[in-house]
């Protein structure tokens, strides 16, 4: 009898597994065709074989519509998984990388290396040098800030009321990156405020390829914490009397954090909402609070909310692109909503 | 010596925290937990319960002594070896995440599980099996969040019982609970302890179910630490020590009773026919509402008739007023009337 309901519980989740994957494979192929110069679709394909040939195809194709659909799937795995880890490692539901301020601890340790630094070391945001710099400025102003509301999360119980003290964490550091504009030259400025509007399009197969390694290492730990994820859904007390040490559960789940929702920042600028709706995507789809599963299907969902988004932004029929921010903010909101309406949290 | 073994030997054990200029102490402690024992630990609030609970599972470090599990000191087992031996039940009531029984009852085999966390079907037949003993079967598939107080105490015994340890340790599990349930889980306890042979230790503020329930009673007092079966400790007058003498034990009956300053006298007599469960009845009416029962003649005398099938209740008045009453009720409210 157990095993019976059990194989169909697996089969089901296999199910919606490969239901998703097509989905991404699908939305991914969509948004390579779709784009704000009009390439006809088989120009694109047939310029994968004969580059020479489809010559303005082909360059579009690795310039523009290879970049922007792998970043939306990049960013979509990193932001799902982020999200997920978060609001276990915080134990609320409500909680993500945007929403704690997180991310705009990150966007602030950017600013300050592409508006201050960059004033005594002009040449450092164009460098080489200057793409890993900012990394680490994300991911150490990340840390910062998640340290701050680890301490703060210790005293404040209340789910919203934490949600409240993100979102002021996030307007002050909003306002300091604003000081800081204002106090910057104007060349500065127009790097960062590209930046710092959260976008994908402006993401190149280089900057890709300087992600990728830290969102694969921050992807893997997080399976890595699989079973501490778990202990920890009953609470910390309880995680400590099954054998789990905490401090080193905590720390692994933290690095994991800050190296996908850093990254992002670091490239993207913060895209808000994603990372706060995905896990819950991924929980009604799976009805599990299974990490293993959770992560894979946070990672799938993720990658189909960004290329939705990236998707739904070039406005049919005209070159008018919005930004995707918007987007996935109007997708996440609703959700976000009827789920504090519902009192599930 | 039978039983004197013990599965948990606490010896000279000073126990305490200090947390944010808030300091607490308690010990030394001693006492041994004997397999296949039901132990209920019981003392004030405040007193260290809890605290003493914490430092048994380690989540709190001695300041003294030691603890030993099966003759080991509990200090030189490595955590994730120890939660193999000793599961944990306590009254935390977070859970921010929907999380079905099942869910809450299969995290009891993190122990066992390697860092993937994958269940294998032994570990899901030995969840099976605690679902089954704390009768959750119907509610597998339920949020915990949508069962009873009693369900969700059950749900959090079995994810201990699916940790599969020898030893269990519970804080307060019968808290919030009605009388029904309260009974419920300490038999379904009481059964895991005798049946399972596991050793057992709850803390409780019902005495009344820790003396007729108990193998092994605990009493926890600022200055004073004491065990033994119930029993032993009502035989030694122990009990009245725990009520601070606003409470009287009645070794007799195994029940509380408060004790009472009686500001008023009053004399009862009760007929030959009367029997003497009723005139008892009457006593502990009388006391309830202030009355101490005295032999002697006084400005109150209370008579017990039985007329026909029921009884009657003549109070007579020192200023030669007399009245009938024909329910303990009745007594209660004119007396109470008098002694204003």
């Amino acid at each position: 009898m157990v095993t019976q309901s059990e194989k169909v519980v697996n089969s089901k989740r296999s199910l919606i597994f490969v239901a998703l994957l097509l989905l991404v494979l699908l939305f991914f192929f969509i948004d390579i065709v779709i784009g704000n110069a009009e390439v006809p679709v088989g120009d694109l394909i047939r310029s994968i074989i004969s580059p020479s040939e489809y010559s303005t195809a082909s360059m579009i194709f690795y310039n523009f519509r290879l970049p922007k659909a792998l970043a939306a799937v990049i960013t979509g795995v990193a932001l799902g998984i982020s999200g997920l880890l978060t609001q276990t490692y915080f134990r609320n539901p409500l909680a993500g990388p945007d929403v704690l301020g997180i991310s705009s601890g990150a966007s602030l340790g950017v600013a300050f290396v592409l508006l201050v630094i960059s004033q005594f070391l002009p040449s450092l945001g164009s460098s080489p040098v200057g793409n890993w710099t900012i990394i680490v400025a994300a991911c150490v102003g990340a840390a910062a800030t998640m340290l701050m509301i680890t301490l703060v999360s210790g005293i404040i119980r209340d789910h919203v009321t934490m949600l409240v003290f993100g979102l002021m964490v996030g307007a002050a550091f909003s306002s300091a990156i604003i000081v800081i504009q204002y106090l910057s030259n104007e060349t500065l400025l127009k790097s960062f405020v590209v930046w710092g509007f959260g976008s994908i399009r402006h993401l190149g197969l280089n900057h890709l390829a300087i992600m990728s390694p830290f969102i694969a290492l921050g992807t893997l730990l997080s399976f890595f914490s699989v079973k501490n994820l778990n202990a920890l859904l009953i609470g910390e007390k309880y995680a400590q009397t099954m054998g789990i040490n905490l401090a080193r559960a905590r720390v692994l789940i933290f690095i994991s954090i800050i190296l996908l929702a850093g990254t992002i920042t670091a490239f993207c600028g913060p895209i808000a909402f994603v990372a706060i709706t995905v896990p819950h995507l991924s929980r009604m789809l799976l009805r599990t609070n299974d990490h293993f599963v959770l992560i894979v299907a946070s990672l799938l969902t993720g990658s189909l909310m960004m290329l939705l988004s990236d998707i739904l932004s070039h406005l049919p029929g005209s070159n008018i692109s919005l930004p995707i921010n918007a987007l996935t903010s109007l997708m996440g909101i609703p959700l976000i909503i009827a789920i504090i309406l519902r009192k599930k949290i | 010596m039978i039983g004197l073994e013990g599965e948990l030997e606490v010896q000279d054990l000073q126990i305490g925290y200090n947390i944010r200029n808030k300091e607490f102490r308690a010990g030394p402690i001693s006492f041994t937990l004997a397999e296949g024992e039901l132990a209920m630990l019981i003392g004030p609030n405040g007193v260290g319960k809890s605290t003493l609970l914490k430092t048994l599972i380690r989540l709190n470090e001695p300041i003294e002594g030691q603890v030993f599990f099966q003759g080991r000191p509990l200090r030189q087992i490595p955590k994730a070896e120890m939660s193999k031996y000793i599961a944990f039940v306590s009254t935390e009531t977070s859970y921010p995440f929907y999380i079905s029984v099942y869910e809450l009852v299969s995290l009891g085999r993190i122990p066992y599980l390697n860092w993937m966390g994958r269940l294998s079907s032994e570990d899901r037949r030995i969840v099976e099996r605690a679902i089954e003993q704390m009768q959750l079967e119907h509610l597998r598939n339920k949020p915990i969040q949508e069962v009873s107080d009693g369900e969700r105490q059950k749900a959090l015994i079995a994810r201990a019982l699916a940790q599969d340890t020898p030893v269990i340790l519970l804080d307060e599990p019968t808290a919030f609970l009605d009388i029904v349930n309260k009974h419920n889980i300490i038999h379904l306890l009481g059964d895991i302890a005798h049946q399972q042979k596991k050793t057992v230790l709850l803390t409780t503020h019902d005495l009344n179910i820790a003396i007729s329930e108990t193998d092994k009673l605990l009493v926890m007092l600022p200055n004073q630490f004491l065990v033994g079966a119930p029993e032993d400790l009502q035989l030694k007058n122990q009990l009245n020590s725990l009520f601070k003498n606003q409470f009287h034990f009645d070794p007799i009956s195994g029940t509380l009773k408060r004790v009472k300053s009686f500001l008023y006298k009053a004399s009862l007599k009760s007929e030959s026919t009367v029997p003497r469960s009723v005139a008892k009845l009457t006593q502990k009416a009388l006391e309830r509402i202030g009355y101490e029962l005295t032999d002697n003649s006084t400005r109150i005398n209370v008579i017990v008739k039985k007329v026909n099938q029921d009884y009657q209740w003549t109070v007579e008045l020192a200023d030669g007023n007399t009245f009938i009453c024909s329910s303990l009720y009745a007594l209660c409210r004119l007396l109470g009337e008098y002694k204003r």
